[in-house]
């Protein structure tokens, strides 16, 4: 199955807020998609919370679109994609711990926000 | 009897039993390894309902299967309708309907067996495929067997598989059995079960034999050898003959050969090798009897073969395909070639075309002896037998070692129609230059000598290649003069195929009779029963239909044809008219539709490329137009098909594809080479739809094609400037992307509205590069991304259009909102036709339902 990333934009802002009501949506949005086999993996939301990146799996772009139509969901671009991982990367090149160890870190460690 | 480890089998099969006892029929697949149990599981579940109806057939491994052979087995529970249609010609969709029937008829619920289906010929995988589809509204239940360790990946099966509706198939896999389970049987013969895992690895058949063996023998054919071999002589030639006689023997063939007395009937069946069933001896497993088979020296083996087919001669019964199986087996090359060929037309005439094919070949390998004329006609034969198969290249040299034998023999009628034969063989295969060739000397012999039938069948051949090519003139004047001569010998065959050629033409053309034409030859099909002409009717009559953007008259006869290829089956027609189909739903702006529908066409192994075409333009320009993934790759795949078949209407809908793709780029579409051959070849064909949509986006690129030739009226309309005339004429036919197209060459307004029609019909590129020339044109407050308030909005209503949505879910008229908005109903009329386009609606009742689940309403 490719994946794809889909871009969309809400003027407005995404508004998904953690209760029941939002699981319930999400729960809705999911079970929308499975009618046409595509899965949702994840998704990417700006800090103005106005345009999203959504990873999925599906059969093909027509997919994607159905469903997005059928959950209310704007789309304004599909790129099919293939997954670049540098851990990946690193173990298949056999790199040594003595390697891994040499890595410095330039900045400060700071963790990413989950989308609240 | 009792099984171990099939609980589980056996209550999935029980269950789906009880289903179809509610009058919800289903499908079982069991398989398995050879000797996994399939025939014991299957006769267990037998045994548990006695009181039902239960059907068996075997198919059986013949050198060629017999046609239909499982359904001769169970013939005697039918109806003498289904009976008496059983081997009569053409009549095969009339003998599926009529057995369907009889199993609604039948009180209670029917269990219908067919085993060994990897061993089935072509009719018999047919019929199966036409109960599965069309069991799950009778009490009955289909169960099949067959051994996946037999199936390669080209086996019929497999594609039958696919052709399954799979939520009533259910597949029900049996598996080896376990080590404890194996140790159990054997303790419960008191044998030591030491290594009997490890040898027989689970296999219930050999563990059986294994069993009733001294020590552990190494296969299963040291097993079965070694009893064999314990045997007396007389005994071990009573074996011998039913070795070679696949699944089973008649009592009477083994004591008119053998004569055997009655210790040694005895010693056979205590030996447990074979068993007594009805009138005949069978092996208890097929595996006994081909290690028995194969243990016989090849000249033994030979002559009993012969034995056995001398004494079935004397009889008058006996089915074409085991006379054959011993013809081969003896080696006797002549009565191989008196019993192929009759039982290659046997397969022919139930379906089974694979097969005839195979069987005319080895006949055909045996044929030294025979004089020429018998040679010729049996080539024929197997050519075309090879046609109907796809099996085009055989299909071709044979046809060629016809011809040069009846020019031996100086026959010139029969050299005219092989070379008719030719033609059309050469046409399938896409060598159209070889097929024209052909069908001129075909016409050219055949006007020589009086030749009847065949010159008009020349005739009519030669039409249908001048209409596939779009040579419209020439296919109307040759194919006038077939239905001439058709009409004036009542042959009603050819008038049909004649009459849809010049009809089809003609309709192309946009002529009115044309279409009458090739109703009055459904009318004739139909009458006469001639299947492929009817369906080929029904197909011109689509394509046709959506060529010329008579979208009601395509979409009336789409209906008419699904519903007679349903009856039968015929699913290469119907994926061609379902390409038809998507064709339509894409250029009437409904590309969700069309694209689901193309996204299923494309998934299924076995579509032709005439419809593989048309679905991959569509596909490849609604992907185009939305900016969507994938749309490069399906343009060249869909290119390099295309201009295989050199064919304009083939090729008319991909180069629009590519002009249209070059405009998305921003580069010239008369700089690809499709696009500039295709342009000229539309004007030389005067084909006006095509050369006007092709112009129509080289024009737009920046550079218009500067040949001569008649474009479409509403093409012509907008390249002289009368846009309004345009859009109000595309908005008659109801193609909403050529509308907004046509409204962006008009004024402001009508811009403003061709990039709303292009926002909802979600055609981001497309919106995206308009934009981009509009602006870079000086036109200001357009170039704008969709207004705020209209995105917010799922559907992308505006305001207005959601004040008006509201509105309508209260239940008022156009006239009542005209007024509480105080607007005019005009507008009030544009606004509701908007919010239908967008949320995809064909009615109000529709939209106010989608609005309702969609959770729109009057904004906050």
């Amino acid at each position: 199955m490719p994946r794809y990333v889909v871009e969309r934009s809400f003027p407005e802002g995404l508004s998904l807020p953690t209760n029941v009501a939002g699981a319930a949506k999400c729960v809705d949005i999911v079970n929308t998609n499975a009618e046409e086999g595509v899965t949702w993996l994840h998704s990417y939301v700006s800090a103005d919370h106005a345009r999203t990146y959504c990873v999925y799996d599906a059969p093909n772009p027509e997919a994607i679109r159905q469903v997005a139509r059928r959950n209310g969901l704007p789309v304004d671009q599909i790129t099919e994609i293939s997954v670049l991982n540098p851990y990946f990367y690193l173990s298949m090149a056999g790199a040594s711990r003595a390697a891994a160890n040499r890595t410095v870190y330039r900045a400060p460690w700071r963790p990413f926000r989950y989308f609240l | 009897m009792e099984l171990i480890e099939r609980d589980y089998a056996l209550q999935r099969l029980n269950d789906a039993l009880a289903l179809a006892r509610q009058g919800a029929g289903r499908t079982a697949l069991v398989y398995g390894e050879a000797g996994i149990g399939k025939t014991s599981l299957v006769q267990c579940l037998a045994a548990a309902h006695e009181h039902d109806h239960l059907l068996r057939g075997w198919c059986e491994a013949l050198f060629s299967p017999q046609p239909l052979g499982p359904l001769y087995d169970m013939a005697d529970v039918f109806s003498a309708r289904t009976r008496d249609l059983l081997g009569r010609e053409g009549r095969r969709a009339e003998l599926f309907a009529s057995l369907l029937a009889d199993l609604k008829s039948f009180e209670g619920t029917t269990l219908i067996v067919l085993e060994d289906l990897h061993w089935a010929d072509a009719a018999t995988l047919d019929l199966v495929k036409y109960l599965a589809r069309r069991i799950q509204h009778t009490h009955a239940m289909l169960v099949l067997t067959y051994r996946d360790d037999e199936l390669n990946e080209r086996h019929p099966l497999r594609l039958l598989f696919g052709e399954l509706p799979s939520d009533v198939a259910l597949r029900i896999p049996l598996l080896p059995l376990s080590e404890a389970a194996v140790n159990d049987l054997a303790q419960r013969c008191g044998r030591p079960c030491e290594g009997l895992y490890a040898a027989t690895a689970g296999n219930p058949f050999f563990v059986t034999e294994a069993l009733s063996a001294e020590g552990v023998p190494a296969s299963v054919r040291d097993a079965v050898l070694a009893r064999a071999a314990r045997q007396p002589p007389s005994v071990r030639a009573i074996l011998d003959l039913a070795a070679i006689v696949p699944a089973r023997i008649d009592v009477s063939l083994v004591d008119a050969l053998l004569a055997p007395s009655r210790e040694d009937i005895a010693s056979v069946l205590v030996s447990g090798l074979l068993l007594a069933q009805g009138g005949s001896y069978a092996y208890r497993h097929e595996l006994a009897r081909i290690a028995v088979e194969q243990a016989l020296p090849p000249p033994l083996a030979a002559s009993l073969h012969a034995r056995v087919l001398r004494h079935l001669e004397k009889r008058d019964d006996v089915p074409m395909a085991r006379l054959v199986h011993h013809a081969a087996g003896a080696g006797l090359s002549e009565s191989v070639m008196t019993y192929a060929p009759q039982a290659a037309a046997q397969a022919a005439l139930h379906g089974s075309h694979c097969d005839a094919a195979w069987l005319y070949g080895k006949a055909l390998a045996h044929a030294s002896g025979l004089s020429d004329e018998a040679c010729a006609d049996l080539l024929e034969r197997h050519a075309y037998q090879c046609y109907l198969t796809s099996q085009i290249d055989a299909a071709i040299d044979a046809y060629a070692s016809a011809l040069a034998l009846w020019r031996k023999l100086g026959n010139v009628l029969q050299q005219g129609h092989v070379l008719r034969w030719l033609s059309r063989v050469y046409w399938v295969a896409g060598r159209n230059a070889e097929a024209d060739a052909y069908a001129e000397q075909a016409v050219q012999w055949l006007e020589s000598c009086d030749a009847g039938k065949e010159l008009t069948w020349a005739l009519s051949n030669r039409s249908q290649l001048h209409m596939l090519a779009g040579r419209t003139d020439e296919a109307v004047a040759w194919g006038t003069r077939a239905i001439e001569l058709a009409t004036r010998d009542g042959d009603t065959e050819i008038l049909a195929h004649a009459l849809n050629n010049v009809g089809t033409a003609r309709a192309a053309r946009g002529h009115v009779d044309g279409a009458g034409m090739i109703e009055r030859s459904l009318e004739i099909s139909l009458e006469h029963g001639y299947g492929e002409h009817a369906a080929r009717a029904f197909a011109n009559l689509t394509s046709t239909a959506v060529t010329t953007r008579d979208y009601t008259a395509a979409q009336w006869h789409i209906g008419r044809a699904a519903v007679y290829f349903a009856d039968r089956d015929l699913d290469s027609w119907s994926h061609y008219v379902m390409a038809y189909q998507a064709r339509l739903d894409f250029e009437q702006g409904r590309w969700e539709a069309a694209g689901a529908l193309a996204s299923r066409l494309l998934a299924r192994a076995d579509i032709t490329p005439i419809s593989r075409i048309p679905t991959l333009a569509v596909l490849a320009r609604i992907r185009l137009r939305r900016g969507d993934p994938g749309a490069e790759a399906l343009l060249e795949d869909v290119t390099q098909l295309a201009s295989a078949t050199g064919e304009l209407q083939r090729l008319a809908p991909v180069a629009a594809a590519r002009a249209e793709a070059s405009w998305l780029r921003g580069e010239p579409a008369l700089d690809d080479p499709i696009v500039r051959l295709t342009c000229a070849q539309a004007a030389g064909l005067h084909d006006p739809r095509a050369l006007g949509e092709l112009r129509f986006w080289c024009r737009l690129s920046g550079a218009d094609w500067d040949g001569e030739g008649e474009i479409e009226p509403v093409f012509a309309w907008q390249n002289e400037g009368q846009w309004q005339q345009a859009a109000l004429a595309w908005q008659g036919l109801g193609c909403p992307f050529e509308r907004a197209f046509a409204l962006l060459e008009g004024d402001e307004a009508g811009m403003a509205e061709a990039l709303a029609t292009l926002n909802a019909l979600d055609a981001c590129a497309s919106l995206r590069r308009s934009r981009e020339l509009l602006s870079r044109a000086g036109v200001r407050g357009l170039a704008r991304g969709p207004r705020a308030s209209t995105s917010a909005h799922p559907a992308g209503l505006t305001l207005r259009e959601r004040q008006i949505l509201t509105l309508l879910s209260q239940g008022l008229s156009n006239v009542e909102i005209a007024c509480r908005l105080a607007r005019s109903e005009k507008t009030v009329e544009h606004h509701v036709s908007a919010v239908l386009r967008k949320l995809d609606a064909h009615t109000r009742t529709e939209a106010v339902m989608l609005a309702g689940r969609l959770g729109l309403g009057e904004p906050h």
